[in-house]
């Protein structure tokens, strides 16, 4: 039941990843990351999730940093807001499909307070930004007791709302690899009304040289209990002159990949038919940005 | 860019020239207080001491409540009260208070269903509440409610009408034998023999339409604040249109005097229907039974289940037509869904039976509903209260006889209008030979369809895009129209009584005590400029006292477009009994007889000789305070009873673009002409339409309440029920239609619920110009849109 | 390291320019909370508590939030600017006042987050497009008013404000 106040906790404000990592440990599971907090508060407040403790990164340095290095790629922290991302130049300018994917979520002022990394660690499959930045082959860094590693964004979902995080551990940020020069990128999705949640939400980043598919990836939302990549339409385009029927064979692929739910915002029918649809419109429009960029 | 026009007739012209406040768009009333966040809402009510309320809600859909343990949550230290069945009378009740607001109590009586208590034995619906408590915070609260221990026995549901009606279904209301409620066939505008005239009709057309959950979604979340004093008075704070007919309410459920009772709402954050339903009985029991002040305050998801939502209509409609088109005749089957309770399911049905068969000249009427119930949460009148869903059913029928005739759907309409210019013998009745039918049946208002639709094609350019060509590849275009009638307030069978004060203070303003809350329509605004145009003051003069009930005198209170109406009308009365009674007063002091004196702008002044004046504020003073022995605080009590409820007509169009690949429905362009009689303000009047209209929009489009397999309400927030954001609204354009009404205050009509009314059927004739697909299904989602396609393709 | 315990503290907030405080049953309580409930000021709405409605909205330091989601130890020593302290003295802020003149207030729930939002736009682009105004206010809902006149009455105050700064 919704409430008007949280149950309690214990609140930190740590002053360092590692401090940060070491009281996940000490708490067990029972602790909480707080970023941004928009989704975490809410959900904290109607029970379906419960915290001891709370552990606010927001004072740790660094965290909020964006950097770009030309012919390497783009990083932020677990503390860069979705509004600093949503009015990058560069991230608008190199990964327009990441941009957009943040500029059409939820509110101006959930933007200023949340985050990027706080939205991939929800491991909502509804997500819009992670599909934009699997078909990116971002990467996250994540800090635990034990040090840091890194791991490919599309190997960190296990499961509906469940990573690989361990308890110790959380993402202190992400990289996206520079895209190769003829690259492109589209992102599509279906919402009731603007800023819901996606009904279905597909994000395709190709390559393409004299007409030919260099490479594909496609990544999906609300299609499956995590946000997938389709290997077998990426395999598909691969190597294949492109063109609309090739498209559409990608699409169906997709299609029969992904495994729907039926609930309030959509039918499983319409999320498969709009799989279909919207990766074969992603497509098109990928390596028409692709051929422009080529040029 | 969404723009608003003003279309006046020669006599709204010559009328309004002649006014000082009425006509103008001035600032609303109450607008600083809630610039400035001053204006204290019900959810604002902080009395000292309070305690805080809650429910124990029942986690099943069906259950009855064998026995129920709440010995230990009683002993939690911090516990006030603990409330079961037991704890309250066995009352039944009515929340809708029916049987006070009727003229014909008896009848009404009969028409009204009692059949909610204060705390139920058993669950009628997913989460109703069997248990409440008050205590010191919140958490000590639901600490207690963990401490209750039910034996529930869990009981078979039925969720829909047609499995509600079959052979041994599960009962929602045991004692009243069936689920279906009543079979409401007395409506006042029924007439002749449908099966003979179909017989006799040239064709035929017929349709469904089943509607969806409309929710109020208000923003203020339902509070309410309860309040006894050592004497035993109670005050109860509460967003509530209906003032007096709750205090009746509390007064029987609690077994107090009424005067004992008094409800108090300062401001509401939106009405759009009936709320209040079951929070005001659990703050009184526990603010009782506890000794203390009690504050419940429903979580929004707790509101989506215990606030109604709209009723569900399943409708069936046929109508018969000449070889020429005239329409001879309709019907209209509803089988209204109507929840675990009836509240006010047959009141409701009234204008929508009204409105589909008073919208146009039509011989021969039957309406039939079946009210139903089922183990879902509760439904009540929403704004527009009855009409949309029906209006869109009955504009779709419409486009279907002009569809067979080859006829322009426009002009299909006219020519069936009671009053048009084509037809001589126009069916004129005065409103006293009709006493007990209905607004619409009686014909008032209804002389400016022809104008209003014309004056609507004219602006939307209707002609020029209905020859624009249909499909362009993946994209379809199609056009829609939808015409609507609407009340003007209560229809004239019921209850209309309205009364108020005004007093004239001492330093020349005027206080009002008078019942209304204004909910965000301008109410108090709109009623403070009919009051100064009747008395000669100024808009500013006028102060209204915060509805209550205590000190102020009986009134129906709000519903159903009654506000501009009824209250303006009462208002208008009030206005220019004051004005005589200052007349009189100055008479003495101006050596004047009052008949030779007027008013303007705050200043008494002799007809005869202009030099001769005398200021309102100095004579309320003289008055009072120089006159001593002889004070006079001039005071009148106006009472105002509407035996008429003209109908306001409008017209929505719609331009929609379909996009066929993934069903998705854009709106290009939205607009409503809506005649309102005179626009009193023409600003509030646009931002009612644009504000029902986008009401309307959600309706049509995505608002539901969706509702799980065991029939609880998902989610029940923001998040999954959608409400149109800034993002979301179409391309709206608002025609304020001026004529003046004989009936209103300064010649207005009905506004304030109309912009809703007709969107839905605009939007859906839009979607069958452009695909050939009729859905029957409320929202109008690219889901079901994109399966019905295919389904009509298969079928080609 | 900064650590709050399970039990009540006493906080201390700069909200519209005063230093208040307000005693805490822990660092569990949001802000919307303390406003609302401790230091009355009821000005903030909370219509869903749960970041949907925007209604709760309050400028931290200038930047728009929700206070339902924020939790008030959080923000202290932070600037607060709640409703209650657009009015100077009397004197409306020109977007209170452009939000009466073109009849963008209603029922006035969602009033409170609408013009704050307003403000928070225009002091960083005072001269917004159409567009610009609708996604900045697009997590603001309103039930009563469709959304025209409150665009138009930040049209309008941007218009005002413009002229005041030229």
């Amino acid at each position: 039941m919704s409430t008007i106040q949280l149950k309690k906790f214990e609140y930190y404000e740590p002053d360092t990843v590692s401090e940060a990592a070491e009281l996940l440990k000490e708490y067990g599971g029972s602790a909480q990351i707080q970023a941004g907090g928009i989704d975490l508060i809410p959900r904290l407040r109607s029970g379906s999730i419960k915290a001891d403790a709370l552990v606010n990164i927001s004072n740790i340095p660094g965290l909020e940093e964006i950097r770009y290095t030309e012919g390497e790629g783009y990083r932020f922290g677990a503390m860069t807001r979705l509004r600093t991302l949503d009015f990058c130049p560069v991230l608008k300018a190199k990964y327009p499909a990441v941009q957009a994917a943040i500029h059409q979520i939820t509110s101006v002022q959930s933007k200023y307070m949340g985050t990027a990394v706080g939205n991939l660690c929800l491991a909502t499959p509804a997500s819009d930004v992670a599909p934009a930045l699997m078909a990116y082959d971002a990467e996250l860094t994540i800090a635990g007791t034990g040090g840091e590693r890194k791991q490919k964004l599309c190997d960190f979902y296990l499961d509906y709302r469940k990573t690989s995080l361990a308890q110790d551990e959380f993402v202190t940020g992400v990289f996206i690899p520079e895209p190769a020069a003829n690259a492109g990128d589209a992102f599509f999705n279906r919402v009731r009304t603007h800023a819901d949640i996606a009904k279905i939400t597909v994000a395709a980043v190709v390559t393409e040289k004299d007409g030919v598919c260099t490479d594909a990836k496609i990544a999906v939302g609300a299609a499956a209990p995590t946000v997938i990549r389709i290997a077998k339409a990426e395999d598909l385009l691969k190597g294949q002159k492109i063109g609309d029927d090739l498209f559409m064979a990608a699409a169906e692929e997709a299609e029969r990949a992904v495994a729907p739910i039926s609930d309030f915002r959509s039918t499983a029918e319409y999320r498969r038919e709009m799989t279909r649809m919207l990766t074969y419109r992603a497509l098109q429009e990928a390596f028409e940005r692709a051929e422009r960029s080529e040029r | 860019m969404s723009a608003t026009y003003s279309w006046k007739s020669e006599d709204a012209r010559k009328e309004e020239e002649a006014y000082r406040y009425v006509g103008k768009s001035v600032p609303y009333k109450d607008a600083r207080s809630k610039a400035t966040g001053a204006a204290k809402y019900s959810v604002d009510i902080q009395r000292p001491g309070a305690y805080l309320g809650k429910v124990l809600e029942c986690p099943h859909t069906h259950a009855r409540v064998r026995s129920i343990d709440v010995s230990e949550a009683r002993k939690l230290p911090g516990v006030a009260a603990v409330i079961t069945a037991d704890d309250v009378p066995d009352v039944k009740y009515n929340p809708a208070g029916l049987e006070y607001a009727a003229r014909n109590a008896k009848a009404a009586a009969e028409d009204s269903v009692n059949d909610m208590t204060a705390v139920p034995r058993k669950s009628h619906y997913k989460g109703e509440a069997v248990a409440l408590v008050a205590a010191r915070d919140e958490e000590t609260a639901l600490k207690a409610l963990e401490l209750i221990k039910v034996d529930y026995e869990v009981l078979p549901f039925t969720l829909d009408t047609a499995s509600a009606m079959r052979e041994g279904a599960p009962l929602v209301h045991e004692e009243a034998g069936s689920n279906l409620s009543m079979i409401f066939d007395s409506f006042p505008g029924n007439r002749g023999d449908a099966d003979a005239a179909f017989a006799q009709a040239d064709f035929t057309v017929e349709g469904d339409l089943l509607s969806s959950r409309q929710h109020t979604m208000a923003l203020e979340p339902l509070s309410c604040t309860a309040e006894f004093d050592s004497e035993g008075n109670l005050t109860v704070w509460v967003a509530h249109q209906r003032p007096f007919i709750l205090r009746r309410m509390v007064a029987g459920l609690a077994g107090l005097p009424e005067a004992k009772v008094n409800v108090v709402c300062e401001h509401a954050g939106g009405f759009f229907g009936e709320a209040n339903y079951v929070i005001v009985p659990f703050a009184v029991f526990l603010a009782k039974e506890a000794n203390k002040p009690v504050r419940i305050e429903f979580s929004r998801e707790e509101l989506t289940r215990h606030v109604p939502c709209r009723e569900i209509y399943q409708m069936h409609g046929k109508l018969g037509f000449t070889a020429e088109g005239r329409l001879i005749a309709a019907t209209e089957d509803m089988v209204v869904d109507s929840g675990a309770y009836f509240n006010r399911s047959c009141n409701t049905l009234t204008p929508a039976m009204g409105s589909f068969s008073g919208q146009y000249a039509l011989p021969v009427f039957r309406g039939v509903g079946k009210i139903v119930y089922t183990n879902t949460p509760g439904t009540s009148g929403i704004r527009g209260y009855g009409p949309p869903a029906g209006m869109a059913l009955l504009s779709h029928l419409m486009d279907l006889g002009a569809e067979k005739l080859g006829m322009d759907r426009v002009e299909f309409r006219i020519q069936n209008y009671r009053f048009n210019s084509a037809n001589a013998s126009l069916e004129k009745k005065g409103p006293d030979e009709h006493e007990g039918s209905t607004p619409a049946t009686m014909g008032l208002g209804l002389e400016t369809q022809e104008s209003v639709m014309r004056v609507a094609a004219k602006q939307f350019g209707w002609a020029e895009k209905s020859r624009r060509p249909r499909a362009d590849g993946k994209w379809r275009y199609g056009i829609g129209v939808c015409d609507y009638t609407d009340v003007s307030g209560p229809q004239p069978h019921e209850m209309n009584d309205r009364q108020c004060v005004m007093t004239l203070e001492e330093d020349g303003s005027v206080t009002v005590s008078v019942n209304y809350a204004d909910g965000g329509q301008n109410l108090l605004g709109a009623g403070a400029q009919i009051a100064a145009e009747a008395s000669g003051l100024h808009y500013e003069d006028f102060r209204f006292l915060h509805a209550q009930t205590t000190g102020t005198l009986y009134d129906i209170g709000l519903g159903g477009n009654s506000g501009n109406f009824g209250m303006g009308n009462l208002l208008a009365v009030a206005g220019k009994m004051l004005k005589e009674e200052i007349l009189k007063k100055a008479a003495s002091f101006m050596d004047a007889e009052s008949d030779g004196l007027d008013i303007k702008d705050g200043v008494i002044f002799s007809k005869a000789d202009p030099q001769n004046t005398m200021p309102v504020k100095k004579l309320a003073y003289d008055s009072i305070v120089v006159q001593q022995g002889a004070s006079e605080h001039i005071s009148v009590t106006a009472r105002y009873s509407a035996f008429y409820s003209p109908m306001a007509v409008g017209v929505v169009m719609a331009d929609v673009r379909i996009d066929t690949e993934t069903g998705d429905i854009f709106v290009d362009k939205l607009q409503i002409c809506h005649d309102c009689g005179i626009a009193i303000n023409p600003m509030g009047v646009a931002g009612q339409l644009q504000g029902g209209g986008v009401m309307g929009y959600g309706y049509a489009l995505f608002e539901d309440l969706s509702l799980g397999e065991d029939g609880s309400v998902r989610g029940g927030n923001y998040n999954t029920y959608k409400l149109a954001s800034a993002l979301d609204i179409p391309d709206f354009d608002v025609i304020v239609y001026e004529n003046p009404c004989p009936y209103g205050p300064y010649g207005a009509k009905g506004v304030g619920q109309s912009g809703t009314v007709g969107i839905s059927g605009a939007i859906a004739g839009a979607i069958y110009d452009a695909t050939g697909v009729w859905m029957e299904t409320m929202p109008f989602t690219p889901e079901k849109l994109l399966a019905a396609m295919r389904t009509r393709t298969m079928k080609e | 390291m900064t650590k709050f315990e399970k039990s009540s503290l006493l906080l201390m907030l700069k909200v519209n320019g005063e230093e208040m405080q307000a005693l805490l049953e822990g660092p569990h309580v949001t802000l919307a909370d303390v406003l609302r409930n401790k230091l009355g000021l009821t000005g903030t709405k909370e219509a869903c508590r749960c970041g949907e409605c925007g209604s709760c909205t309050v400028l931290v330091d200038g930047t728009p939030m929700l206070s339902c989601s924020v939790l008030a130890v959080a923000v202290r020593g932070k600037e607060i600017t709640t409703i209650e302290g657009l009015a100077k003295g009397g004197e409306l802020h020109p977007i209170q006042q452009a939000f009466i003149d073109s009849g963008a207030i209603q029922c006035g729930f969602c009033s409170p987050g609408m013009i704050l939002m307003a403000k928070a736009l225009l002091e960083e682009n005072p001269d917004p497009t159409e567009l610009e105004i609708k996604e900045h206010i697009g997590g603001n809902l309103c039930r009563c008013t469709g959304y025209i006149k409150i665009i138009e009455a930040i049209q309008l105050a941007a218009k005002r404000m413009g002229k005041g700064a030229a």
